[in-house]
This record gives C-alpha cells, sequence and structure tokens, in this order.
C-alpha cells in the first residue's frame, strides 16, 4: 500500500520502455530514410503515420527515446559524480575547501541557465556530447548543494564524533558513516536530473541548438512548427503532437518518480 | 543592534557574490569565442530545422576579428571590451547592422511584458489558490495531484499545445507577434488591447505552469503557518476566519513566496525566450534564436550579458530578502 | 441567575486513533476555581480542548458541554466563535508562539474588543484598563510579542481572555516555564480575577503545588479518564487513588523533606480492557484486569474510580495494649497501613516500639482478642507468614536471624522450600534467590550462593535476611531498627535500596525507628510512640521552609 504510488510509476515507465524498444528492434520501418510518400496518415503499415520526407515517426519516436535516455543518464551520471564529490568533500572537509567550492556551487546556481546553454551550445557547436557537458554543468549545483547540506548535518552528529574519537579515519567514516545515509539522497536526485536534462535537451533542440543528426523529440518538435502552413493542415495532429506527447509522459512520469523516492527517502 | 551588524555583514557577502557572479559570467561571455578551437568564424553549421545553410562572409569573418581585437594580446582585449561595454557599447551585430544595444533596446520591453505580467498574475493566484483552499476537501485533492503533474512540463510545450489548439482556432486571438502588422491605433485603449490580445496566450502558456509553482510555495508556507499556536489561539479567541486568514496567515507565510517571485526569475527567463519562439513574438528570445542561426556573435553576448544581470539582481533581492527575515527572528 | 453550574459535561469523550478520552460527567459551579491535574499524556488538554470544543486533527468529539447553560458543543462553529472570549476563553500553554509575531499587543487586543464594541476610544480606554488590571504597563501595547518576557506573555494571555468579561477562563499550564516570581503574581492575579469578577477558572496543570495554591476543587485523570475528583485540600492530604498517591509522592513542592519517587513505569504494558492503571497499580486483583472501575462516591464530594474503592487498609489494628509484668507498656494503640506506603514507627528507646512491631508482625500477643485486620480480614498470622503475598518481618540483629551454618542459598531459599501452599521446583528457587539477591544488591555468582552465612560481614547478613524477606513477595514488610547499627553512608544505601524495592514492588513497609530524620527521608506517614501511645507525626509543624520567596535577583 505504501509503495502502491512507486509501483504505479515504474510499471509505467517500463511498459513506456517495452514500447519504444519495439519501435527500434523489430518495427520494419528505419527512423532516418523514408519508408513511405510524405505525410501519411497514422495507418496500419506506419502506426504514427510519416513526416514531411516520409520518414516513419513512430521509428523516429522510438530512436529519440533512447537518444533522450543516453543524454539523461550521462548527464545523471555526471552529476552523481561531481555533485556528490564536491557536495561530500565540502561538507566533511570544511575550511577554505568547504568556502571554495560552496562559492562554485553559488555562481553555478546563480548564472541563468537557458541563456548560458544557448551561449555555449552556439560556441560549441552541436554534438550530443557537448550537449551533455553543457546541461550537467548546469545540473550539479543544486545536488552538491543538498549533499554538502546533508554531509554538514550528519558531520554535526554525536556518533561522528564518537567515531572519530575512536580513532576512526576520514575514509572509515565516510565510507561506514556518511555514505550510507548520503548516497541514496545522491541517487535521488540524480534520478531527478534525467528528466529535467531531457528537458533541457528538448529546448536546446527546439532552439536548433542540439546534434541536427540525432533524432530528438525537441528537434521533430522544433521541424513540426517550422513546416510551413502547418497550422491549417492536419499533419500537426501527428507529426507535432506525437514527440511532444511522449516528451511529455516520459518527462513527467520520471520527475514523478523521482519525487515519490524522494518522499519515501524523507519518511 | 547585534541583529543589525549580521544583516549589513550578509548584505556585503552577498553583494560580493553578486559582483564575483556578475564578473565569472563576464569572463565566460569574453572567453568562450577567444578560446575555441581552431578559428570559431570559420565554423559552418545550419541551424537545425532550417533548409539553408549558411556561411559567414569574407567581409563579416574579418569584421568579427576586427571586432574581437584578436590581433591585440588577451588583455588589451579584455580592457578594451570592459571599455567599450561600460560606454554602452555592446558591439554591431553581424546581421542586422544595428548597434547590439539598440536591438536589446527594442526587444527587452517585449520580453519584460511576457514574464512580469506572468509573475503578478500567477503569484496572485497561486497564492490566492493556497490562501483559500483547503488540501482536505476532495477539490483540493483535484488541485494537488494536477499541479504536481502540470509542473513538470516545460511552458514552451504547453505553448505549442496551446497554440495549435487555441490560438489558431479562435479568430481574434493571433498566433503570433507582439503587434498586429502594418496597424495605425484609433486609440490608446485600442493599443492596449492589441497588445494584451497577442500576449494573452504566450502569457496563459506560461502561466499555466508557473501558477502551480507559487501555488506550492505558498501552500507549503500557509501549511506550515496554519499550524502555529498563534492561529489556533486566534480561533479559540473567536477572531473572524477572513481577518486570520489576512493577518495571521497571509502576513506571516508571504515571505517564502516573495522569495520564491524573485528566485525563478531565473528559470523563467529560459522559459520567456522559448515561449517567444513558439509565438514568434519579438523579444529577447526570438532575436536570440535568430543570432544562433547567423551566428551573430555579439548579439549572442549582448542578450546573454543583459539576462545574465536581469537574473543576478533579482537573485541578490532574494537573498537580501531572506536575511532582512533572518534579521527579524534574531530580533 | 440561570443556573448554579458554570459548566457541565454529559458524557464528553473525545476518540483519537491512539487515545481515548473516556466519558466523563462533571457539574463545575459558578464563580470555582477546578484544576485539572495529571502526568503528560492524561487527557487533561484533551479535555480542555473538548470543553472548548478546538480538538486538532482526527479527533471526534461526543456528549455535550454547557457553558454558562448553553449547550456550546450542538452550535456551528460560526455561532460558537461569537460565544468565544464572550462567554468562555482559552489560555493556551505560555509560549511566545501563541501570539502573532507581526502585530502588535495592541492590535491582538483590539481585534478580541472589536468583536463587541467597534469604537475605538472605548476600546483604548477600555485596553488601559485591562493592561493595569493584569499588572502591565499601558507602554507595552506598542510592544511586539517577542520583545516581551515569559511572565509579560501570561499576564498579556490573561488580558486578552478577561477582555470580554467572559464567566470562565479554562487555562493549560498557566505557570509552566516562569519563574517563581512571575508564578506567584501569576497565581494572585487569577485569586483576585476569581473573587473581584466572579470568573471561574478550569485549570489545566501537572504543577500540584499550584493546585494547591489555587483550587478548590481537583479532578485527577490518568490515561483518558478520571481516577479521583474532591476537594483539592481533601485530595492532596489523603489521596484516596493510588496514582493520585503517586503523584504526591512526586511532587517536590509537596515533600519537601522527603526524597521524591516517580511512579515507577511498567516494563512492559500490559493489554487490558480493565483499569487503566492495572499495570503501574500496587494493590491490583485480578478483577482490575477486566474490569473498568466505575467513578463512585465515597464521601462528600469525593469520588474515586478503583475497583478496590481507593487505596486499601492493608493493616488496621485497634485497641492494642500489652501489660507486660504488670508494667503497662503501649495502651488502646489504633494504628493503620495503606497499601503501598512507607509508615514509620518513632520514639525514644525502651518506649515500645519493638513490643508494637512484633505484636503487628504477629510475632508476640496483646493482652486482648486480637483486633487486627489485614486486607479487611481478620489476620491470619501463621498463614500469612508462611505463604506469598503475606507479611514478613525483618528482626534487628540479623546475626540471630539466620542460621551461621546455612550457606546463602539454602538461608534465602528457606521460606520458598517451606512454603506450604506453592510448591516450586528447585530452579525456580533458584530464581527467585538469584533475583532477590540482586535486588538488595548482593553477588548472585555460584561462589557467593554456596558461601556460608557466618563467612558473611555484618551488613551482608542483613541483606541476606532482607532477602530472604522479599522472596515471599510480601505486601507487608516490617522491619525493625534496619539502621540502628550502620554507618551514615551504609544507613543512606539501606535505605534507599527500602524505598527503591518499595516504589517496584509495590509492598507497604512498616518501619520501627529511633532515627527520625532518616525517617522522614522515605516515610509517607510516621507514628510517633509516646506515653503507651502513638500520634501521627504532622510534619508541617515542624518543617517551615520558604522556599517559595527565595529570589533569584
Amino acid at each position: 500500500m505504501k509503495y502502491r504510488k512507486i509501483t504505479i510509476l515504474v510499471v509505467c515507465f517500463i511498459s513506456l520502455c517495452c514500447i519504444f524498444l519495439y519501435g527500434v528492434t523489430f518495427y520494419k520501418y528505419s527512423s532516418v530514410l523514408p519508408s513511405g510518400s510524405a505525410l501519411e496518415k497514422p495507418n496500419l503499415l506506419h502506426i504514427l503515420g510519416t513526416d514531411d520526407l516520409g520518414v516513419d515517426i513512430f521509428a523516429q519516436i522510438s530512436r529519440s527515446f533512447f537518444h533522450s535516455m543516453f543524454i539523461g543518464l550521462s548527464c545523471a551520471f555526471i552529476t552523481f559524480i561531481l555533485g556528490g564529490v564536491l557536495g561530500i568533500s565540502a561538507g566533511f572537509v570544511g575550511g577554505k575547501v568547504d568556502i571554495l567550492i560552496s562559492f562554485f556551487i553559488n555562481i553555478a546556481l546563480s548564472i541563468p541557465q537557458l541563456p548560458v546553454m544557448i551561449v555555449l551550445g552556439a560556441f560549441l557547436g552541436q554534438r550530443t556530447s557537448n550537449v551533455i557537458l553543457i546541461i550537467s554543468a548546469f545540473s550539479w549545483g543544486s545536488i552538491a548543494k543538498i549533499m554538502r547540506a546533508k554531509t554538514i548535518s550528519i558531520c554535526d552528529k554525536p556518533f561522528i564524533k564518537l567515531a572519530k574519537s575512536y580513532g576512526g579515519t576520514n575514509f572509515y567514516i565516510i565510507y561506514n558513516h556518511l555514505l550510507r545515509q548520503l548516497l541514496p539522497l545522491l541517487s535521488v536526485n540524480a534520478i531527478a536530473v534525467i528528466g529535467s536534462a531531457i528537458i533541457q535537451e528538448s529546448s536546446l533542440a527546439y532552439l536548433g541548438l542540439s546534434d541536427p543528426l540525432a533524432r530528438s523529440w525537441g528537434l521533430m518538435i522544433s521541424k513540426a512548427t517550422r513546416f510551413n502552413g502547418i497550422f491549417f493542415t492536419e499533419f500537426w495532429k501527428w507529426w507535432l503532437m506525437s514527440p511532444l506527447v511522449s516528451l511529455v509522459i516520459c518527462t513527467v512520469l520520471l520527475r514523478l518518480l523521482s519525487k515519490e523516492l524522494q518522499q519515501i527517502l524523507q519518511n | 543592534m547585534k541583529g543589525f551588524f549580521i544583516l549589513k555583514k550578509t548584505i556585503l557577502k552577498k553583494t560580493v557574490l553578486l559582483l564575483v557572479s556578475f564578473l565569472a559570467i563576464y569572463l565566460i561571455n569574453f572567453i568562450l569565442p577567444r578560446c575555441m578551437p581552431g578559428d570559431p568564424f570559420d565554423y559552418t553549421s545550419a541551424v537545425v530545422g532550417e533548409d539553408n545553410l549558411f556561411e559567414m562572409s569574407t567581409e563579416q569573418k574579418e569584421y568579427m576579428r576586427k571586432y574581437y581585437g584578436m590581433d591585440k594580446p588577451i588583455f588589451t582585449q579584455f580592457m578594451e571590451t570592459v571599455k567599450q561595454n561600460i560606454l554602452g557599447n555592446l558591439g554591431e551585430s553581424i546581421h542586422f547592422k544595428k548597434s547590439v544595444a539598440q536591438i536589446i533596446n527594442e526587444r527587452l520591453p517585449w520580453t519584460l511584458l511576457i514574464m512580469t505580467s506572468t509573475l503578478i498574475i500567477s503569484f496572485i493566484l497561486g497564492v490566492a489558490l493556497a490562501l483559500f483552499n483547503d488540501e482536505n476537501t476532495i477539490l483540493g485533492k483535484y488541485i494537488y495531484n494536477i499541479f504536481s503533474v502540470i509542473i513538470e512540463i516545460p511552458p514552451y510545450i504547453i505553448g505549442i499545445v496551446l497554440l495549435f489548439t487555441v490560438a489558431v482556432r479562435i479568430k481574434f486571438i493571433p498566433i503570433s507577434g507582439a503587434v498586429t502588422p502594418f496597424i495605425s491605433y484609433s486609440s490608446t485603449i485600442h493599443k492596449i488591447y492589441d497588445i494584451f490580445i497577442h500576449s494573452l496566450v504566450p502569457v496563459l502558456s506560461m502561466c499555466i505552469v508557473t501558477i502551480p509553482k507559487f501555488y506550492f510555495t505558498a501552500n507549503a508556507s500557509f501549511v506550515d503557518i496554519r499550524k502555529k499556536l498563534y492561529v489556533y489561539n486566534a480561533h479559540l479567541k473567536g477572531i473572524k476566519n477572513s481577518r486570520i486568514s489576512y493577518k495571521y496567515i497571509l502576513i506571516n507565510g508571504i515571505t517564502p513566496v516573495i522569495v520564491r517571485l524573485f528566485l525563478s526569475v531565473g528559470s523563467l527567463i529560459g522559459a520567456t525566450m522559448l515561449i517567444e519562439n513558439v509565438f514568434a513574438y519579438p523579444g529577447l528570445g526570438l532575436i536570440m534564436r535568430e543570432a544562433v542561426k547567423y551566428r551573430d556573435y555579439p548579439l549572442i553576448q549582448g542578450i546573454f550579458l543583459i539576462s545574465s544581470i536581469l537574473v543576478l539582481l533579482n537573485l541578490f533581492v532574494a537573498d537580501i530578502i531572506n536575511s532582512v527575515v533572518a534579521k527579524e527572528v534574531l530580533k | 441567575m440561570k443556573n448554579d453550574n458554570i459548566l457541565e459535561l454529559f458524557d464528553v469523550s473525545v476518540k483519537y486513533s491512539d487515545f481515548i478520552l473516556r466519558p466523563i460527567n462533571y457539574k463545575m459551579l459558578r464563580n470555582t476555581i477546578l484544576t485539572v491535574i495529571g502526568e503528560s499524556g492524561s487527557g487533561k488538554t484533551t479535555l480542555l480542548r473538548a470543553i472548548s470544543y478546538s480538538l486538532d486533527g482526527k479527533g471526534e468529539f461526543f456528549g455535550s458541554v454547557n457553558i454558562d447553560g448553553i449547550t456550546v458543543s450542538s452550535l456551528n462553529e460560526k455561532k460558537r466563535k461569537a460565544l468565544r472570549s464572550k462567554i468562555f476563553s482559552v489560555v493556551l500553554q505560555n509560549s511566545t508562539d501563541t501570539l502573532n509575531p507581526t502585530m502588535t499587543l495592541f492590535e491582538h487586543l483590539s481585534e478580541i474588543l472589536k468583536k463587541e464594541d467597534k469604537n475605538t476610544e472605548n476600546n483604548k480606554s477600555r485596553m488601559y484598563e485591562l493592561m493595569q488590571e493584569v499588572g502591565l504597563c499601558i507602554d507595552d501595547l506598542r510592544r511586539y510579542p517577542k520583545e516581551l518576557s515569559g511572565g509579560m506573555l501570561q499576564k498579556f494571555c490573561i488580558a486578552c481572555a478577561i477582555a470580554l468579561r467572559p464567566k470562565i477562563i479554562l487555562m493549560d499550564e498557566p505557570t509552566s516555564s516562569l519563574d517563581v516570581e512571575s508564578k506567584n503574581n501569576i497565581v494572585n492575579l487569577i485569586e483576585k480575577l476569581n473573587s473581584k469578577y466572579n470568573i471561574s477558572f478550569l485549570i489545566v496543570t501537572h504543577d500540584l503545588e499550584l493546585a494547591k495554591k489555587i483550587s478548590t476543587q481537583t479532578i485527577v485523570m490518568y490515561m483518558g479518564s478520571i481516577v479521583e475528583i474532591g476537594n483539592t485540600a481533601d485530595i492532596i492530604n489523603s489521596p484516596k487513588h493510588p496514582y493520585t498517591r503517586g503523584l504526591i509522592n512526586s511532587s517536590v513542592g509537596l515533600n519537601l523533606a522527603k526524597d521524591i519517587w516517580g511512579i515507577p513505569t511498567p516494563k512492559e504494558t500490559i493489554k487490558n480492557i480493565g483499569c487503566s492503571f492495572y499495570d503501574r497499580c500496587t494493590q491490583r486483583i485480578d478483577m482490575c484486569r477486566d474490569t473498568l472501575p466505575k467513578l463512585t462516591k465515597i464521601g462528600d464530594n469525593r469520588f474515586v474510580a478503583c475497583n478496590r474503592g481507593g487505596i486499601v487498609k492493608i493493616l488496621e489494628c485497634k485497641n492494642i495494649s500489652k501489660t507486660f509484668d504488670k508494667n503497662v507498656i503501649i495502651q488502646n494503640v489504633d494504628l493503620h497501613i495503606y497499601s503501598g506506603e512507607i509508615v514509620s514507627l518513632v520514639g525514644k528507646s525502651g518506649v515500645g516500639k519493638t513490643t508494637l512491631a512484633r505484636i503487628i508482625g504477629g510475632f508476640d500477643s496483646d493482652n486482648k482478642r486480637r483486633e487486627i485486620f489485614f486486607d479487611n480480614e481478620k489476620a491470619d498470622y501463621k498463614s500469612l507468614h508462611s505463604t506469598y503475598n503475606g507479611i514478613q518481618y525483618i528482626f534487628q540483629d540479623s546475626d540471630t536471624a539466620l542460621n551461621q551454618s546455612f550457606c546463602v542459598f539454602e538461608a534465602v531459599g528457606e521460606p520458598m522450600r517451606l512454603c506450604k501452599n506453592t510448591q516450586r521446583t528447585k530452579d525456580e528457587i533458584l530464581l527467585s534467590v538469584k533475583q532477590a539477591l540482586q535486588d538488595v544488591g548482593l553477588s548472585t555468582d555460584e561462589y557467593f550462593l554456596n558461601k556460608k552465612i557466618s563467612e558473611l560481614s555484618g551488613g551482608q547478613k542483613q541483606r541476606i535476611s532482607i532477602a530472604r524477606a522479599l522472596t515471599m513477595k510480601p505486601r507487608l514488610l516490617i522491619a525493625d531498627e534496619p539502621t540502628s547499627q550502620l554507618d551514615p553512608s551504609t544507613t543512606a544505601n539501606l535505605l534507599r535500596m527500602f524505598k527503591s524495592l518499595q516504589n517496584i514492588y509495590g509492598f507497604s513497609m512498616f518501619i520501627i525507628t529511633h532515627n527520625l530524620v532518616s525517617a522522614l527521608k522515605i516515610s509517607d506517614r510516621i507514628y510517633l510512640i509516646k506515653n503507651k501511645n502513638t500520634e501521627i507525626l504532622d510534619l508541617s509543624n515542624y518543617i517551615n521552609t520558604d522556599i517559595e520567596n527565595i529570589s533569584f535577583e
């Protein structure tokens, strides 16, 4: 009963993965090459129709899902390491290290994200690796801040002071006392990064700043909305709405999942 | 007196942070085009979604090199840039052939219009909903659940959906721009109406996401206040509910929401830039995309600088409000 | 006057998921001060909230409450709000948090006064009057709650409560967290308001001293039910419920000379449908486990909820006289011991202390037919001595009370081996012996168990004889001069041990001693034996401390 909500969310997400997995494996159409006439309505062959070049939309969406998940997971991994290491060391070591790291955290948090992303994207070029770097650069700050605060609050507790007085080394204390409480928190926060990274990637793609060769929902949305006269046709119903709905479902699921996990952690 | 000193110290600290953050942004802005591998101006690319390839002409490249002063030592370059910027010269846009400052001057008010109307509307509605909503009722639970889903959707997605479902279908709502092109207004009211109707859907799309944000912040704060003994005591004294809502809950619980108002400028500016692209609204976001498309580096940098200053100042205000509240507590 | 009662409760009960306030019926007279006492979690604050109809969260209310003849509990909240502050006010437990930090005192008072009169000028003069009434300065009105001290805050909350001249004020712990001086001020203020304006007060507190000082009536609550009601003086002087007595024994202010002992908390809570005090009670019987005691009248304005009709007299003797060789030693002595109390008998040597103790203990007989009752039955010493839960006697001289050639195990286990009614296996006896030895602070290892009594020191022997008595789980333990030959430190240890054993096991003790000062430390009552008779020693005639008036400044 307690975990009912989270079970539903996990099941939904796994089914989503399965559907898209089918899209990239057994589904017979390519996500790059045209496989039908342009702008076909959804039909039995092309279940979500085709775009202006005749490329199957379901195949594109499935590819985009894994592209997005790749970006999301990479960003989550980088922020997990960066935010974790910096946050914990700032909290644990304290002193000048703390001042220095806190300072960087504060700067990372106070720089407006999207404009900097645009600038970086424009100057660094549009490779997927750059997109991951840019998004990660703006995700680690808040995690490091949370980890630092939590580390400090744990280090203040008497059992840490006692462990030190018994002769526990720093490694011992971090490994046995700190990480056990910090890792779940860090992981949950990193999971939250997956969802927001996907949103940010789609925003960058929408502005035309992600890898033009990769398949991405933001890119599809951007292409569809820029198609001349799309307002006055029916095309948007499948061409635009499919990537849009996929994006929303995927990110909302991921964010709700991480929120739910956070709640469980707190109780 | 002690509280006052602590306050002064925090303000000083925050000011230093503000200045250093600004410096960091300024340096990023200065160094980025200069530390590109190879020559950034040889870089050609197509903005995705556009069919035309774009490449700088030789003239333009020459101009860029000159503008960035690449031939001089880096420190001289920096001092030169600072000097120019202080004088209000942010460079010359390559594509628009106008000064960057002038372009920003033209576009900034539209962005600010969208942002401030969103902030004001969401703030009022979010706080009001939280103040009068009882979470225990069925309606309250629905609001809570729906809001917690909506808050996760990026505003530009909602903008696109609204564009296709509402703006395109309803005749009197325009689908793009900030004013009707080539119109001569019959009266001020007409002008205001025109601006209003153009900004209606963009602001609405932003509000749909920002109202829940303020609602949650306000709700969390008010729930805390409602548990306070003085509210319980006021009920026991027989004070009217309306007075308790206003004098006790709102006054005591509003600070975190105000702080949130200023803090949210950072994410809001990004959302506004995207929304502007959805509705072809002629603010900073739209011009930014144009600038990216044509690799108009001086313009990109100028917009970035302005938006950063905007965000930093708001963060500063939020920090100051927090410190003042902390001082109240110390007293 | 509509009705003599300011407050009437009819079957008032409250249900929380983890707490129940059992149905309460009570009528409170006008112009009285009533205190509700009990430990934390006893339900006294819940009662106050139920009366003021301000239960938090998921509390369900049943029954009905009449205040000043108006059935407050059946009104809707809007109508009730109109009555709040006018008919009844509540003063919450003292804390800055009870006032809005962003409002001045002026605003706080004026929002209440506006309920009756919108005229600002009238209100202003009324405010000045109120501030003076409670002893605050008019200038304080400009201040914020944070700028007030605890005492001032409480005074101001009282000013708010009396602003619209209510008939009754409900107060929650009015003096907690206040220093002595402010405490006295508040007490005086309450008394003044009570006599000057005929305001009734219902005061919830755990401070018995406050109850004693201020109230005429007292309700004692435990675990959501009323266990005792009566005049405050009666309750404090002669508690009828074991819980009330426990509370009094825990109160520092009421026990100036005596050591204080809390009511022991049970090691495990026994789930039962009967008396809620069952697992901590010293005089429980099987019936208490499944019968909920009813509040029954046991005297003039005195009610107690106990299946045994209040604290039981474990021992009562009437008209005991003893003549020895035609010398009258004691004559017509009346004496009683309640269950779970320590009674001392003091007197000069040679006045017959030991004689009396031996008669009571069943080792001597008096002149006439003995009129000694144990637990309301004629005492049958033969069985009381040889069965569990009877009377055990510890002789003054432990050397002669123990067989020197026995080993420790044999000596301590002897009464159990000999016990007629209940046969025990050797293992059970060993376990009980070890427990008893542990209780008296002796070693329980094999080596000690097999040690000869003769090899032990005097102090150890005395403890052995105590342990031996304990194995029989006596309901009355009589000790004859247990400390006479001991040095001060050992005396202190022994007395504390007695008291702590008594506190844990709940037996009654009768201690014979010539050392009044040490008797004072542990005794609930003291009999003084002189002129061939006994009298109860009233300590308040001798001990007169004025701790309250010590100024901290």
